[in-house]
């Protein structure tokens, strides 16, 4: 039993790195947090809506943003290992397929956790950026935090410029360095910004974020990670190509079961199949509760959590089975 | 080789200089050092290295898909990277690059069209090729199943296609059995009769001793030997006679004759077939018997384009 | 061209052995073929068969689009990866010729899809119209006004140049105090203008003049069906109002050779169509100047109340031009036309970087496109005013602002040509459309592809880290 756990963290952690590895993913990180921090400049003077515009747009970039990364890793991960023959090197080692598979979705599903939690950090911050209306005697009206803004907006160029540099003395891989350091630089930019006020004073520390958006952050993640189930699934039986066109359909169909199934699914059977096969990302997308102060309940997130776990174990389990039978080079 | 040679240098490479650099252009690598060759029509040449001496390097720069940091490069008098030069390059890379999802017959007629080549010709050239590297009973299948030495008998069929005058092999007996290692060998032979030249890198040196007439020992990028094979082996300070078994008392007066003569002591052993010879022999018996085969079918015959 | 089109073929060859062009095809099957059944519309015949047409059109052209940009994106980054490109390579052809090779393919490719797109939902409509409509008053309809390619012609929009007279006018008078700004005066004379021409109070009269083109799309005897007037407006008060009035439609000599009334209490918007029948087109026709007057008379305050009409969209008279068949196909065109700038662009990315960059870049091409098009509209609305003591744009603004115009202007050319949205509303995607996009595209595309065929003949291909 404790091979079997160390061999699944060995491939899930050779997988992860590989993903870290491979400058998409450096791409996508960088993208996402320099999208989110851009929103409250495009998004301006909504009138005490800023907060929620931002939110909504950094929802949806983190989404986004994340289900490339999902649908490219988990789609081009294994499918090349089987193509270039690594896999039958591994699978002609003492290690089941089914430990192989599942090892190759945790490596995947770790590296979107990372992400996400870089992209949720982003969105704290960009949603304290957007204009808010500020009271002191020295100033009233609505006040951009365009301190953190700027810190926020160039700490992925900063964790680059410091990837570049070790990579340059110390001749360490560029992309993973410059995807930790995204993370890292955040979490400065996250500490500092507690010692400012929205107007670029210096205050005693507190970090006044609003603590709402880790439940909607928690639920985004969650349905990328269905999708790189999903994704790793396909990729079993199809080429880099087909997986890629239909994880883009199921995602599509994904936003629209509700529309065009949901309707349907008491008078046909057919519908009710359709509708419980494909993912509702509709359960994941709940950015417009926080409007006007509300808040995602937690017994919410926990079903939600729920829903993304069965679906996420029996997808996975179509994919062993699948994979039990795929000819490997 | 008592061939007619004829003068004109169909690869000149000077000085020639590669060196991979990292995102900072900092040097990383120094796989090509100076590196002089002077490569005549008609020749049959060696490119000899350990893995990592720069051969795969060299043969991708002489082919223009690598740059030359400096020095310089003609192949049949013009730049690597014409196009028109190409037209009369035959190259076979050190693994079969081909196209899974294609069969034998549509890799050739794609690689075919590439040159422009008429249908007609085409089609006759493709059935000779297929018929002489031993795949027209596999023509139908998709290389993608096909065994490392059945894929690299495609690939020789391509480098082929186009009836080249320059035909750069890249470890082409790698993954062959060896019948097709011995046809390789035969039909560089033969094209080098016809005056066409062949750049051949490889580790396995008794396939360079047997077909080579110039080779070059590479290491670490620059050439540490090169010459006539003949002229680099010959051990000129002794002499091998062969004859039929002698009588005890023949042998003993002819060893005696030596070592009064020469003075040293002569060494006495029976002449034995290589390992090589022997399998062909077995294989060709097996082939008389055999009546259906799934790989690749041993076979002699040479395509008629390429004999005349 | 032997090499271009055997890449082509190549290209083509590995989709189909891929399962790539099964599993497209299979998902644009599912797509035409189960979303109309999903379809329900506003409950009446034309509203489903025009949204059968929008959906699954508009669907399929969002499937072809991302299936396109992932296959070019992959398709010569992913040969350079596997090192299959060498042996093409070091044959006798072009950088450009493999650039264009694997163009073609996808065009080819991309034509057949568009094909077997096109007569689906052909004949998804035919089934629908045979199966599905209610009553024969139901198809005709739908086939005189949906399945149809119908120009669109609206009053002429004179407000600038009354603006400008009426200014020119109050100058002349000396009517305009010396200290009041020229922008003032001509904005308060526009507002007052839109309200004269939005506004129809009881008791007035509200005329408006069209133009019909002397080149009509079919014979001037069989003209039932193939002009319709479609008038839209609303009471100025939400609510039940009564509204009463005289529509007349003729020439300035006789304004009604056709008039009808209007009578009833309304909530919302009311829509009126008015068929143009021969004798009315005989008489327009025959004018130098081809114009049809269209009157409106409100009644007065005790019967009716003040009429609102959009300026622009208020009336629009449909004009049938061509059968809906050809202007699917044509739509169809402009549709292969986005597809192939999406298929530049993907190869493009594709000489340069590894599959995956790739396909980020081209799809960050295409997001920064619609983002651009998305701000400016935005930044572009009334009411966007800043508040409170931070009233000064930053720099940062200007600098993004100013990024953006110069974006959408690039752009634009080739977002503002809709082909989808118009033929589902049965209007006419013209030749003339087709003409502007096709040369749009491939200046774009040859801009494009020559940018990857420079940077492509600069890439060493078997670098040890490719």
């Amino acid at each position: 039993m404790m091979l079997r756990v160390k061999q699944f963290l060995a491939m899930a952690g050779l997988t992860a790195l590989e993903a870290i590895r491979q400058p998409i993913c450096l791409l996508l990180t960088a993208g996402c947090v320099v999208s989110i921090a851009a929103v409250p400049l495009t998004i301006m003077h909504l009138f005490g809506e800023d907060g929620k515009q931002v939110r909504d747009s950094a929802f949806a970039i983190h989404f986004v943003f994340g289900l490339f990364m999902a649908g490219h890793a988990a789609g081009t991960l294994l499918s090349g290992e089987i193509k270039k023959g690594t896999a039958s090197a591994v699978l002609s080692k003492p290690v089941s397929r089914e430990l192989f598979f599942l090892s190759k979705f945790a490596g995947i599903a770790a590296v979107i956790l990372v992400f996400s939690v870089g992209a949720t950090i982003a969105t704290l911050l960009s949603e304290r950026v957007a204009e808010k209306f500020y009271y002191t005697q020295a100033l009233n009206g609505y006040v951009m935090d365009s301190q953190t803004g700027m810190m926020l907006f160039f700490s992925p160029f900063l964790a680059c410029i410091c990837a570049g540099i070790i990579n340059y003395r110390f001749k360490r891989p560029f992309t993973s360095s410059a995807f930790w350091m995204i993370i890292i630089f955040l979490l400065i930019v996250l500490f500092v910004s507690g010692f400012f006020e929205r107007n670029g004073q210096w205050r005693p520390y507190s970090l006044r974020l609003d603590s709402r958006i880790f439940a909607v952050s928690i639920l985004v993640s969650l349905a990328l990670v269905v999708l790189s189930a999903v994704a790793i699934t396909i990729s079993t039986r199809f080429d880099i190509m087909p997986t890629m066109i239909l994880c883009s359909v199921i995602f599509m169909f994904g936003l629209m079961t509700d529309y065009i199934l949901g309707r349907h699914v008491a008078e046909s059977y057919v519908c009710g199949f359709f509708y419980t096969v494909l993912p509702n990302w509709q359960n994941f997308w709940v950015a417009d509760a926080l409007s006007g102060g509300g808040h995602v309940p937690w017994i919410y997130v926990l079903h939600a959590g729920l829903y993304a776990v069965v679906y996420t174990v029996g997808v996975l389990c179509l994919g062993m089975l699948s994979f039990r039978h795929t000819e490997v080079k | 080789m008592d061939m007619e040679k004829q003068a004109g240098a169909v690869i000149e490479v000077n000085n020639l200089t590669k060196v991979f650099k990292d995102f900072w252009r900092r040097p990383k690598v120094r796989a090509v050092d100076g590196l002089n060759l002077d490569i005549k029509k008609g020749e049959i040449f060696g490119l000899l290295g350990p893995n990592g001496s720069g051969k795969s390097t060299t043969i991708k720069i002489l082919l223009g898909l690598l740059h030359a940091t400096s020095g310089s490069v003609t192949v049949l008098g013009r730049s690597p990277r014409d196009v028109a030069t190409k037209a009369r390059i035959g190259y076979l890379p050190e693994e079969s690059y081909l196209y899974n999802y294609l069969t034998p017959y549509e890799t050739l007629n794609f690689y075919g069209s590439l040159f422009g080549l008429d249908g007609r010709v085409r089609r006759e050239r493709i059935d000779q090729l297929l018929e002489m590297t031993g795949l027209k009973h596999a023509a139908g299948r998709s290389v993608g199943e096909f065994s490392k030495g059945m894929a690299r008998r495609v690939g020789l069929a391509q480098a082929l296609i186009n009836d080249p005058e320059l035909v750069i092999l890249d470890e082409p007996t790698s993954g062959l059995d060896p019948v097709g290692c011995r046809q390789v060998k035969d039909l560089m032979i033969t094209l080098a009769k016809r005056g066409k030249t062949i750049i051949l890198s490889s580790h396995l040196l008794a396939d360079v001793e047997d077909v080579c007439d110039r080779i070059a020992i590479l290491y670490n990028g620059s050439i540490r030997a090169q010459g006539g094979v003949n002229q680099l082996l010959e051990k000129q300070e002794s002499v091998r006679l062969t004859m039929p078994s002698l009588p005890p008392e023949v042998m003993r007066k002819v060893l005696e004759l030596i070592r009064k003569e020469v003075g040293k002591e002569p060494q006495v052993d029976h002449p034995s077939m290589n390992l090589e010879q022997f399998f062909l022999e077995v294989v060709e018996k097996a082939n008389r018997m055999a009546s259906q085969q799934s790989g690749a079918a041993p076979t002699e015959m040479m395509a008629d384009y390429l004999k005349k | 061209m032997t090499g271009v089109l055997a890449i082509a073929f190549l290209q083509i060859r590995a989709a189909i052995r891929s399962k790539l062009f099964v599993t497209l095809m299979a998902v644009l099957f599912l797509v035409l073929v189960g979303l109309p059944l999903t379809i329900k519309g506003d409950g009446t015949f034309a509203g489903q068969i025009k949204l059968l047409l929008y959906y699954t059109l508009g669907l399929a052209t969002i499937i072809l689009g991302a299936a396109t940009l992932w296959a070019s994106s992959g398709a010569i980054s992913l040969e350079v990866e596997s090192r299959q490109l060498h042996l093409v390579a070091v044959k006798p052809v072009y950088h450009f010729q493999i650039w264009l090779g694997k163009f073609v393919g996808l065009l080819i490719m991309n034509i057949f899809l568009l094909c077997f797109t096109g007569l689906t939902v052909l004949g998804l409509i035919y089934w629908t119209l045979s199966f599905g409509a209610r009553s024969d008053q139901e198809r005709k309809v739908v086939r005189e006004e949906l399945l149809a390619g119908r120009r669109l012609t609206k009053p002429q929009d004179t407000l600038q140049q009354e603006t400008r007279d009426r200014y020119n006018d109050m100058v002349a008078k000396g009517a305009i105090p010396a200290d009041v700004m020229r922008e003032e005066v001509l904005m308060s004379i526009k507002k007052e203008l839109i309200a004269d021409k939005t506004i129809v109070r009881p008791s007035a009269v509200r005329q408006w003049s069209m133009e019909i083109p002397a080149d009509l799309g079919f014979d001037k005897s069989d003209s039932a069906g193939k002009m319709m007037l479609k008038i839209q407006f609303s009471p100025v008060r939400a609510g039940t109002n009564a509204v009463s009035g005289k529509w007349s439609v003729g020439t300035e000599e006789k304004p009604d050779i056709f008039s009808t009334e209007t009578d009833g209490r309304m909530d919302g918007l009311y829509n009126l169509s008015i068929p143009v029948a021969a004798d009315l087109l005989e008489a327009v026709m025959a004018r130098p100047d081809r114009k049809m007057i269209v009157t409106f008379v409100n009644n007065d305050g005790e019967k009716s109340k003040p009429v609102m009409f959009d300026r622009i969209n208020g009336i629009k008279l449909f004009i049938w031009e061509s059968g809906f068949e050809s202007n699917l196909f044509r739509a169809l065109i402009i549709v292969l036309c986005r597809l192939s700038l999406l298929a530049a662009i993907g190869l493009t990315a594709s000489t340069l970087f590894s599959f995956p960059v790739a396909t980020f870049v081209s799809f960050s091409v295409l997001l920064v496109a619609c983002m651009a098009h998305y701000f400016i509209l935005l930044s572009e609305m009334e009411g966007h005013v800043h508040a409170g003591e931070e009233a000064k744009s930053s720099y940062w603004e200007d600098t993004s602002e100013y990024a953006m115009r110069k974006l959408d202007e690039v752009f634009e050319p080739i977002l503002q040509v809709e082909s989808v949205g118009p033929l589902s509303d049965g209007i006419l995607v013209s030749w003339r459309d087709v003409g502007r996009v096709l040369m749009m595209i491939c200046f774009y595309s040859s801009l494009i592809g020559g940018a990857g065929v420079f940077l492509f003949r600069r890439r060493e291909l078997a670098l040890p880290y490719t």
